[in-house]
């Protein structure tokens, strides 16, 4: 996505990588969690002329009570896409070769230049593809382009460490301080993750941590103590709050999947403030919002 | 803003715009019984006449005076020009947008005094009486529009020389340029003589219209018992009975002496784009230091100053325009856009103290007129684009933004000196000129889509039947994209010819019939040549026609290239046949056509390939023709509000748009069409060579939320600067309110390209659910500045 203004400075392009170890129910880009091509389904643009169901080699496309319905016999081949000319189909990720992304990504050169931009990989999870997003940073580095990572930090070690030190700054997400809370929410215990936090700040990488905060589920009392115990034992690292929003929703719906948190609000202002309080009296420097 | 500004700011936005038939009383009273006078003197007579005879008005409160009217927002018409019919003047009074109200003695002078002498002899029914049926075929069509048929050329910028010289100074290197007439050798001596005499009346009309102000002032100061407002009209009869005999002395001075300059170039004839002072913070830049320095002037006094002066132009409605004029730019504003920073003339950067004030008197006026623009060079200071992109994100259009770097390499291309070039800067939306020394004239809109039509359908036009072009190949016969390529070229150069031939002969019926010897003292080097400013008195003589919709030609011509000859997902046979039904029954091809095919403003080098070479198709087409005043023609890229007269009478093209609706705007891609961000539209934008032009227009959509904060304003910046280092002329930042959002959920495929910041990201306004599409709608009144 090129003109991301959100994630690091400047003006960059940021680059979704496919896949995640994790599942988190609040995840806002479901279409990056799956490894493999999603497909997904735009139902207002569609005009029901069912040429997908024509063109499906699997057969996997119908009409039930006036709905186009997709079953699960689809591999994803993206024929209906294709053929689909409202665009009401598409298959989300494909892939690239180094080459080309590079290429995709210097068109905004000028652009990185001119504000202190560049590229920012995202996903899903970018360490989980390890070879490629180290040979990838390489390139820009040689390039003088400047590279961010948005990471869950799950991932093995010294692969890990190795290709986020390639990168200028690391997003690092904390989701929540409790291992058996930390499995129940995202899939996966949060043991690995600490460690490669710690690993990362004792090389005195730039470094900043960055909390997604979901009502109910991180940000009781407890919860921010611990956040607050942790971080403040560690070398001094900027700590970003990330209020929980629902606009992934439609994502979800696009992709004909159940979105799990249908009754979480979004979090209070004066709740946002607490948290952002008690982070601050144990002496961490925090913002809140990206 | 002082209780004083922001009464006379109220009085100006509250006041309805009227027509006065004053001048048009005066001008055919004079006309009546004037002897027989040649072109130039009988009009410096009649301007002479007109401002001895009118109205003059001072208003309460009011700091710099004078009025076009007889009052605020009074608006003269111009017979000579065009007649108006009672009729239209019914069409005036009581249409829904744009109307002047119109009284009973209005209709009564315009039926017994104005109609009488001026059908037949106004310039619009003498222009209409000299063009070929080729012309009028296609006029009508909607191939172009004529700027001159209800205006008179204008299309200029003052510069600094009326902070130099008095009007007496100019009457004497009037004089002195009559002393070297040579009656036995130069056969054109005597129309010289006539023209450069003309100038001499025109310069004592126009300061006998500020001595009637200062003799009014005076008046009105020995009446005043409010001491405060006593010494203020004993200053304004001071400075009116000073300038623009005399050069100004001070800041009220100087800003006085331009309002009458300017009165005397709207009254003379009705000058498109009115007039202009251009770089206002560098002439006037001395004025305010010296002031400062001596005590006489404070900041506050000299933003009162300015503020009020910034009122006479909002006082000052466009004359009304009627019939296709008035749909191809029916609007009050009068384009007045006055340039702030830049470069000075030697090079060095133009922005100083007075250029922040200037800012933020534009930001506290929020005036439709006169309208602004930052003149960005590299040299500019980041503080300057700043300052002025905090007024932009408050999202009532202004100021734009203009790179004036660029501007220079275009003159210079142009082959104007250096020095003439730094000076220069854009006036009217987006057009370039050497300020103070040049009349670029432009002369007409140019419907580049209609041109594909007309290929497409072997010269005829499908909306009336009627012949319109050449016969430029039965497109069935097309055997591969070249053959496109040629035909349209065929017919575009036979286009082009019946514009030019009847730009050429209204350049000659204005030349000898409409002089304008009053605008002719203020344009370098009319008096050394006595020559006059609509017959090649001016230092650089340029002709402009306007391409109008390259987004759109290059969308359909792409549409062809791409799913009839590359990929053959479509017969030209079926292409048409889906055209000519309007996609009717033919929705799946429309859909291919907008969505599957590549298309102009999203970095992609298929569709930006096909823009480059539509650009040098229209170019060389145009570019370094003669015109009748020892200049040439060259092409810009704006379109106003054309584009939407222009769609109206375009049936169904080739990127899946239908009949009727709009075409895209200036160098824009056509509305919904890019679908990659602004980067990618920037960068498509910057594949059109800006330096062979004399102005292009581009405009970005945001939503407020997506420039809010510090951050907004840094990332529109480096959109800015980044877009300039590509050598891109001008761009602006239209940042959307509600009312279209709302307008995007009823018809998302116009409104594709529109994005909106929704949290953590920015998305696709049309590509979220109605829920979230009316969450951020309710975002953006609450944001709503």
């Amino acid at each position: 996505m090129r003109f991301a203004t959100q994630d690091g400075p400047g003006i960059r392009t940021t680059i979704f990588f496919k896949g995640c170890p994790l599942c988190c129910a609040w995840c806002h880009n479901p279409e990056s969690q799956r490894f493999l091509p999603d497909r997904v389904y735009f139902e207002e643009r569609c005009r029901h002329c069912l040429e997908c169901a024509g063109v499906c080699p699997q057969h996997a496309i119908g009409e039930v009570d006036g709905r186009v319905e997709t079953s699960d016999a689809c591999d994803y081949c993206g024929t209906c896409a294709g053929i689909c000319m409202a665009e009401a189909r598409q298959i989300l990720g494909r892939r690239y070769t180094l080459t080309e992304l590079i290429a995709e990504v210097e068109r905004d050169l000028i652009f990185f230049d001119d504000s202190g931009g560049g590229v920012t990989l995202s996903g899903g999870e970018p360490l989980s593809q390890p070879g490629f997003v180290s040979a990838f940073l390489r390139a820009c580095k040689e390039r003088e382009i400047g590279t961010v990572i948005e990471t869950c930090g799950f991932a093995q070690a010294e692969t890990f460490l190795s290709t986020a030190l390639l990168a200028d700054r690391i997003l690092f997400d904390l989701k929540l301080m409790d291992p058996e809370q930390h499995r129940l929410h995202t899939g996966v215990r949060n043991e690995a993750i600490l460690r490669n936090l710690e690993a990362l700040l004792a090389r005195r990488h730039a470094v900043t941590v960055r909390i997604p905060v979901i009502p109910g589920i991180n940000d009781s009392e407890e919860a921010m103590a611990q956040f607050a115990g942790y971080l403040s034992g560690l070398p001094p690292v900027p700590v970003t709050l990330l209020p929980y929003h629902r606009t992934g929703i439609a994502k979800y719906v696009r992709l004909g999947r159940e979105y799990a948190l249908e009754a979480t609000p979004q979090p209070a202002a004066a709740d946002l403030e607490r948290f952002r309080e008690v982070l601050t009296r144990a002496g961490l420097q925090v913002t809140v919002g990206g | 803003m002082t209780e004083r500004v922001a009464r006379l700011r109220q009085e100006s936005l509250d006041t309805k715009p009227w027509l006065s038939l004053e001048r048009a009383s005066l001008l055919t009273a004079f006309y009546r019984q004037a002897g027989p006078l040649s072109p130039p003197v009988l009009r410096a007579r009649s301007l002479e006449y007109v401002l001895a005879n009118r109205t003059i008005y001072i208003g309460a409160e009011e700091l710099i005076v004078g009025e076009r009217g007889p009052s605020p927002k009074g608006t003269p018409t111009y017979p000579e020009l065009c007649c108006h019919t009672l009729e239209d003047f019914e069409i005036l009074d009581t249409r829904e947008k744009i109307a002047y109200c119109v009284d009973d003695d209005a209709r009564r002078i315009q039926r017994d005094e104005v109609i009488p002498y001026w059908q037949g002899r106004s310039m619009r029914d003498r222009m209409f009486a000299e063009m070929t049926p080729e012309w009028k075929c296609a006029y009508e069509a909607g191939v172009y529009t004529e700027f001159m048929e209800q205006r008179a050329p204008g299309h200029t910028v003052l510069g600094d020389v009326i902070y130099r010289k008095g009007l007496l100074d100019l009457k004497r290197d009037v004089a002195a340029s009559i002393a070297k007439l040579d009656f036995f050798n130069d056969p054109r001596a005597y129309d010289k003589e006539q023209e450069l005499r003309a100038m001499a009346i025109a310069a004592d009309a126009v300061i006998r219209l500020a001595e009637r102000h200062a003799e009014k002032a005076a008046e009105m100061a020995a009446a005043e018992s409010n001491l405060q407002r006593k010494a203020e009209l004993e200053r304004i009869a001071e400075v009116c009975h000073r300038v623009p005999a005399h050069a100004p002395r001070d800041f009220q001075e100087a800003l006085q002496a331009y309002w009458f300059t300017h009165l005397g170039v709207i009254t003379e004839l009705n000058t498109w784009d009115a007039f202009n002072p251009g770089h206002l913070d560098q002439h006037l830049y001395p004025f305010y230091r010296d002031g400062l320095a001596s005590g006489a002037l404070t900041t506050e006094a000299a933003r009162e100053l300015l503020q009020c002066f910034w009122v006479k132009f909002n006082n000052q409605p466009a004359p009304p325009k009627v019939g296709v004029t008035a749909a191809e730019s029916g609007t009050y504003t009068d384009f007045c856009n006055i340039n702030t920073g830049g470069l000075k003339p030697d090079g060095s950067c133009g922005v100083n103290d007075l250029s922040y004030l200037v800012l933020e008197v534009i930001d506290e006026m929020r005036l439709l007129q006169p309208s602004s623009n930052l003149q960005l060079s590299k040299k500019n200071p980041e503080r300057f684009l700043k300052r002025g992109l905090e007024i932009v994100r408050k999202g009532w259009g202004q100021p734009s933004l203009f790179n004036a770097d660029m501007v220079v390499e275009e003159l210079l291309r142009q082959g104007k000196s250096i020095e003439d070039a730094r000076a220069g800067g854009t006036s009217g939306c987006v057009e370039t000129g050497a300020f103070g020394k040049e009349a670029y004239i432009l002369t007409g809109y140019f419907n580049l889509p209609k041109v594909l039509e007309l290929t497409l359908n072997n010269g005829r036009d499908p909306r009336t039947g009627k012949m319109v072009g050449i016969e430029s190949g039965d497109p069935l016969e097309f055997r591969c994209y070249a053959d496109v390529a040629a035909a349209f070229r065929r017919q575009l150069h036979f286009l082009v010819e019946v514009k030019i031939r009847g730009n050429n002969v209204i350049e000659r019926l204005y030349s000898r019939n409409m002089p304008a010897p009053y605008l002719s003292l203020l344009v370098d080097d009319c008096i050394a040549r006595g020559a006059d400013y609509n017959d090649g008195g001016p230092r650089y003589n340029t002709t402009y026609i306007m391409g109008v919709a390259p987004g759109t030609c290059t969308d359909s011509l792409s549409a062809i290239k791409y799913n009839v000859f590359d990929q053959k997902s479509l017969t030209m046979a079926e292409l048409l046949a889906a055209l000519r039904d309007n996609f009717e029954g033919h929705e799946k091809t429309r859909l291919m056509l907008w969505n599957k095919t590549p298309k102009y403003g999203n970095d992609d080098a298929y569709a930006d390939g096909i823009l480059a070479e539509l650009f040098d198709l229209f170019f060389d087409e145009i570019n370094g023709r003669p015109n009748t005043k020892g200049g040439e023609y060259r092409v810009n890229y704006l379109s106003t509000t054309c584009h939407v007269y222009f769609g109206s009478v375009t049936g169904a093209t080739p990127d899946g748009r239908r009949a009727g609706e709009p075409q895209s705007d200036g160098i824009s891609p056509a509305q919904g069409a890019d679908r990659k961000g602004p980067t990618a539209v920037i960068q498509s934008a910057a594949r059109m060579d800006h330096a062979r032009t004399g102005g292009t227009l581009l405009n970005q959509k945001f939503t407020p939320r997506l420039v809010e904060g510090p951050e907004g304003i840094e990332h529109m910046a480096r959109l800015v600067r980044s877009y300039f280092k590509l050598d891109g002329h001008h761009i602006q930042f239209n940042v959307v309110t509600a009312e279209t959002l709302r307008e995007a959920q009823l018809h998302p495929e116009q409104h594709r390209d529109l994005i909106v910041r929704v949290a953590g990201y920015s998305d696709y306004f049309c590509d979220l659910t109605p829920a979230l599409q009316n969450e951020i709608i309710g975002r953006t009144e609450q944001a709503g500045f």
